[in-house]
């Protein structure tokens, strides 16, 4: 990393606006994760075709390359950190975007639900959320404390009855405090509620579905639909439930919030499986070949460095990491494991 | 130095000999801090002596209001962000989180973000930010913001230009 970032001055003659404009255009073309070899060539020939087009890519070059080129290299956790930090909005615009949200919330009212499900903008707006690699522990004012895993998002709602926080993406794990009011504590889903009988529980909203794990006291599950029956979950057990079926419970695997000390434990588990949950931490696409879907992991990883698992699991079980890079800038696109002789073919 | 170069800096001196003193006083009330007030007054002056063009002298106290104001403007956004960068820094895992040093130097990257992308609306300043900085590919800054490819699009270039040409927008 460079000891200190010069300053960035615009020199030389202005670009022709409608040049600038053609430059944009190829850089977001040319940052697609499929670029046609075509698409290259028109690239190079419009580079070539006048000096003003050619100084207005090297604009973008140096501009790029002095303020993103010596971030790209940092984790994935500390790059969001800025990014978030960046789109603090300024003072006076904060206030006015707290009045918009208000709106939008007022407006939308009890049918959020039904067109919420997986939206990027609900995510964005929530109280709390976290990003891909992220993990927090936020404490509520009656001092219950959450633990917001990988891209989660929740809303938290007291009032005079009840403690009422909505799961909108991902995972937490809660570990409820006495209220002094002795209100009642529940997580809402798009699938239904779960309420706390005194208690420490995961809740993990899957495409569906939600699972429900508990580790300390009970908790009681109500799904959505009126038909559904609630059922109450004891310490050490875990079931799933959708709008309006709850699983039997099952027996809980203690091992399920070790994502809270921050690793995954396999026990056995197949390799597409584990990559399938380890996608969930990291910011690229992950996966693995179907010729070695079923290999077995095991093992307790870190999730604080994925390129490190990755480094590990392609160790043990003799695979090649394929990384597939942007055409143009440093972005990892994806990253599979697959057999050694099939690498690169 | 040119001779219009000089005139400036002459122009400038007339203003600290008459003003600084006031302007201090000026920001120190704005700031409640007279430290602080000393170091902005500064910048104020510094920045007056980078302009190009000449120094208003009819209105002087009303010309340095303005100048300062933007001064202000640029250290209130600047300990704005300092919290929210901090902020954010504390959810980043342990063993993750950069060496002090290291720290200073990413918060100059970020004022320069900040500073290249000022004005964009936010909406369009976090699209380019989750494609150039999170490296989201379209598809997935769509997903992660609820928008479709061709808006995201719209909006990358609307940034890129905005971000590398602030001299040759349109209009």
């Amino acid at each position: 990393m460079p000891s200190s970032l010069p300053p960035i001055s615009l020199q030389g003659e202005p670009v022709p606006p409608d040049v600038a404009q053609r430059a944009v255009e190829w850089l977001i073309d040319l940052q697609a994760e499929q670029v046609p070899s075509t698409l290259q060539d028109n690239w190079r020939r419009w580079r070539a075709a006048h000096p003003d087009h050619e100084r207005a890519w090297q604009r973008i070059e140096t501009v790029h390359g002095q303020v993103f080129g010596q971030l790209h290299h940092l984790p994935s956790p500390v790059k969001s950190a800025i990014s978030r930090a960046s789109l603090t909005p300024p003072r006076s615009q904060a206030r006015r975007n707290t009045i918009t949200t208000l709106a939008v919330l007022l407006f939308a009212g009890g049918t959020t639900w039904l067109t919420q499900e997986g939206d990027g903008w609900s995510v964005w707006v929530a109280d709390m959320h976290t990003a891909a690699g992220e993990r927090r522990t936020v404490m509520l004012a009656d001092g219950t404390t959450l633990v917001l895993n990988t891209g989660s998002a929740v809303n938290v709602d007291f009032s005079a009855s009840e403690r009422r926080v909505r799961l909108v993406a991902g995972e937490m794990l809660i570990t409820t405090a006495k209220d002094i009011l002795a209100r009642p504590f529940l997580v809402e889903t798009a699938q239904g509620e779960a309420r706390a009988l005194g208690t420490r529980y995961v809740v993990r909203l899957q495409d569906k579905a939600t699972d429900v794990v508990v580790f300390e006291g009970a908790v009681r599950i109500t799904p959505r639909r009126a038909s559904g029956q609630p059922q109450t979950l004891q310490a050490g057990q875990r079931a799933s439930f959708t709008w309006d079926v709850i699983t039997k419970p099952q027996t809980a695997d203690p091992d399920s919030s070790a994502w809270t000390d921050g690793f995954i434990i396999a026990k056995g588990m197949r390799l597409a499986d584990f990559m399938a949950e380890l996608n969930r931490y990291s910011p690229h696409t992950l996966s693995c070949d179907p010729a070695v879907a079923d290999l077995r992991v095991s093992g307790s990883y870190p999730l604080a460095d994925i390129n490190k698992v990755l480094d590990t699991l392609s160790a043990m079980l003799s695979l090649e990491i394929e990384t597939v890079t942007r055409f143009w800038g440093w972005q990892t696109v994806r990253v599979r494991l697959a057999p050694r002789h099939m690498a690169r073919s | 130095m040119s001779a219009t170069g000089l005139a400036l800096n002459q122009q400038v001196e007339t203003l600290y000999c008459h003003h600084h003193g006031w302007l201090w006083r000026w920001l120190g009330k704005k700031l409640g801090d007279t430290h602080q007030a000393a170091d902005l007054a500064h910048d104020t002056f510094v920045r007056l002596l980078a302009r190009e063009d000449a120094v208003a002298l009819q209105e002087p106290r009303a010309f340095l209001t303005t100048v300062a104001q933007r001064v202000l403007a640029n250290h209130w956004r600047r300990q704005q962000l300092e919290r929210a960068y901090l902020e954010a820094l504390a959810s980043v895992p342990q063993t993750l989180v950069p060496s002090e040093e290291e720290r200073a130097i990413l918060f100059e990257s970020l004022l320069e973000i900040d500073r290249l992308l000022n004005g964009l609306p936010l909406p369009v300043k976090r699209s380019f930010l989750l494609s150039q900085l999170d490296g989201l590919s379209h598809a997935q800054v769509a997903q992660e913001m609820g928008l479709s490819i061709t808006t995201v699009k719209r909006y990358l270039v609307k940034a890129a230009r905005h971000c590398y040409f602030a001299d040759a927008l349109p209009g």
